[in-house]
């Protein structure tokens, strides 16, 4: 028997009113006088379901309506038609109850207070979700561990780097132990060492709070390592809802071999290699790589070690971005 | 158990504290409040100087403590809701208020208040040195129920002009600006450049229709002994029923301005 679903959304859809004006001094003293408004459909009729305990990934391109799925979902925005139900509230409502069981961190928005070292917010984060003394030490304990954050908690935050803000965000965001998370864009502008960091924390509350994580990030290696469902939304529409694994065999159709060789039987020339497969060549590594389909992968490898000289070989899976861009360019067929 | 209004004891806290995080900043906004009623104090005694013994039953020294006690209302009641609020919904800064279990409303009061005390607190001083300047041309009121009528009127002042501004910045969710109304309608309803007596009559009767003398002219009125208890009393009845009257605004604009909020911003 399934889990019963901690989130259910059916038909939701949102719409923004746009003011539009042409450029210019023209366009402005024209809308001045006779404004003209147009209406944006944000986000389309979507329906899913998520169980508890689940790490969704949401991606897509640049306004598909991700955000303002999760900022329904979060009860920051009305929804123009449809319902959605998380933890069994309707999330505009936004009922004290609800609150003190979500978090929303955005990457792209700090909520510290800049003059104030972060312990100040997180005091206020302890008297707004009212977590007892106990709860708040034992947490803040854990959270500032797992991000190796305790040496800066009483510096002023605009003395902090964006990577130990966006730490300070997360224990803020976290110290009241929300069951259900939202994310939007939690490793934006970060080094790879931070994301790296953020990514095994986030690894790791999931796995021991069993805290349900709906993730937004353009770092599609974010998603690859923490979400086992992956919802993909484009033009405000839900064009696949499912694993990981079902969207690399769904999407994922061709691999990639590389190759190098190191004595006298290599290619004379790269169109030599275009009957194996879409071929590339890197002069700095000696590479060569072909993009194959991927019942042909075993064969094509084959001929390869055959034919030439060849040292090493790797076949590997395509990366997301890839997948996305075919899962866009399936949308425009 | 947490007492539910500490966490807005903890943002009356936090917000004095930024405050006096700068205390440049600090020192010049005080310095400019005070410079205002100076001048005006001097222009007034210019005025007087010239053979005006009194105009509409205002003397010089009725004159001199309405600016200065005036200077002090204005900066007590002064609230900066309007263009938070704005910078608020038009930025996308709301949405970090609506995620948390607190009244949106209540944040920012507290967060006003505890701004607001630390330029109280600053101000007093400064208002101390401007009556033992013009201590001379001075005469405080004899009846001793004036002082904490006036810090009723006072209160009741600051609670509405607080309310008053948070529906102006609400007005943003449809307008996306909020219209600088309060500086000119105090000037010409308030009492803020010159007693509304001094005002023709038909302004006066205006002014008793609107909610700018309650939140100005009558604190200053009481505090410097020119109303009847009477008067001070249909003064306290008005101001009530101007907070009522903005309660029900607040709640109407939020409720309808809340379903258009979009979140822009991030």
């Amino acid at each position: 028997m399934n889990p019963e679903p901690i989130i259910q959304v059916k038909s939701l859809s949102r719409s923004y009113t746009r003011h539009r004006r042409a450029s210019g001094l023209k366009g402005a003293i024209r809308s001045f006088f006779h404004r003209q408004f147009d209406t944006h459909e944000a986000v389309k009729n979507l329906s899913f379901d998520i169980v508890e305990g689940e790490f969704i990934g949401f991606i897509g391109p640049n306004g598909a309506g991700k955000t303002t799925t999760m900022k329904m979902l979060s009860g920051v925005l009305y929804p123009t038609s449809g319902q959605a139900r998380v933890l069994g509230y309707t999330p505009q409502q936004r009922r004290s109850g609800f609150l003190k069981q979500i978090s929303f961190v955005m990457g792209q928005k700090d909520t510290l207070f800049n003059d104030l070292p972060a312990m100040e917010l997180f005091l206020l984060m302890r008297d707004m979700y009212e977590v007892s003394w106990r709860d708040f030490e034992r947490a803040l304990d854990m959270l500032s561990d797992l991000l190796d954050a305790r040496d800066y908690l009483d510096v002023p935050v605009r003395q902090l780097s964006l990577g130990q803000r966006m730490k300070c965000e997360l224990i803020a965001g976290l110290l009241h132990m929300p069951r259900v998370l939202f994310l939007d864009e939690p490793t934006i502008g970060l080094d790879v060492a931070s994301q790296k960091t953020i990514r095994q924390f986030f690894r790791s509350y999931n796995a021991e709070t069993g805290a349900t994580i709906l993730l937004t990030s353009h770092y599609l290696e974010d998603i690859k390592s923490l979400c086992e469902r992956i919802i993909f939304i484009d033009h405000g529409v839900i064009r696949f809802d499912g694993s990981r694994r079902d969207i690399m065999e769904r999407y994922a159709t061709s691999v990639h071999i590389s190759f190098m060789t190191g004595g006298e039987k290599k290619p004379d020339t790269v169109a030599d290699l275009e009957r194996l497969g879409a071929p590339k060549y890197d002069g700095a590594t000696n590479t060569y790589r072909l993009h194959v389909k991927r019942p042909r992968a075993a064969a094509v490898a084959r001929q390869l070690l055959n034919a030439y000289s060849v040292t090493s070989i790797l076949i590997e899976e395509p990366s997301l971005e890839e997948i996305v861009t075919a899962m866009g360019e399936d949308r425009d067929r | 158990m947490i007492d539910e209004l500490s966490k807005y004891r903890r943002h009356f806290s936090l917000t004095a504290q930024q405050f006096l995080a700068y205390r440049f900043s600090v020192f010049c906004s005080i310095s400019v409040d005070v410079f205002y009623p100076i001048a005006l104090i001097l222009f007034w005694k210019a005025v007087y100087g010239a053979g005006e013994g009194a105009i509409a039953g205002f003397d010089l020294s009725d004159m001199v403590m309405y600016m200065i006690v005036k200077s002090f209302v204005s900066v007590f009641i002064h609230v900066r809701a309007p263009e938070s609020v704005r910078k608020d919904i038009v930025g996308g800064g709301m949405t970090r208020h609506l995620l948390i279990p607190a009244s949106y409303l209540l944040t920012h009061f507290f967060q006003n208040t505890g701004y607001k005390v630390s330029v109280w607190i600053s101000m007093t001083v400064l208002l101390a040195l401007l009556f033992l300047f013009f201590l001379d041309d001075l005469q405080f009121a004899d009846e001793l129920w004036v002082y904490p009528g006036g810090l009723l009127a006072l209160i009741l002042a600051y609670l509405l002009m607080f309310h008053f501004c948070f529906c102006l910045g609400l007005v943003s969710f449809w307008t996306e600006s909020t219209p600088p109304l309060i500086a000119p309608l105090q000037v010409l309803f308030g009492g803020s450049v010159v007693p509304l007596v001094l005002l023709p009559e038909v302004l006066q009767k205006l002014a008793d229709l609107l909610p700018f003398k309650s939140m100005l002219y009558f604190p200053i009125m009481v505090l410097i002994g020119k109303l009847s208890p009477e008067a001070f009393l249909y003064g306290i009845a008005m101001q009530a029923l101007w907070l009522l009257i903005m309660l029900a605004g607040v709640k109407l604009l939020w409720w309808r301005g809340g379903r258009r909020y979009a979140a822009y911003g991030g």
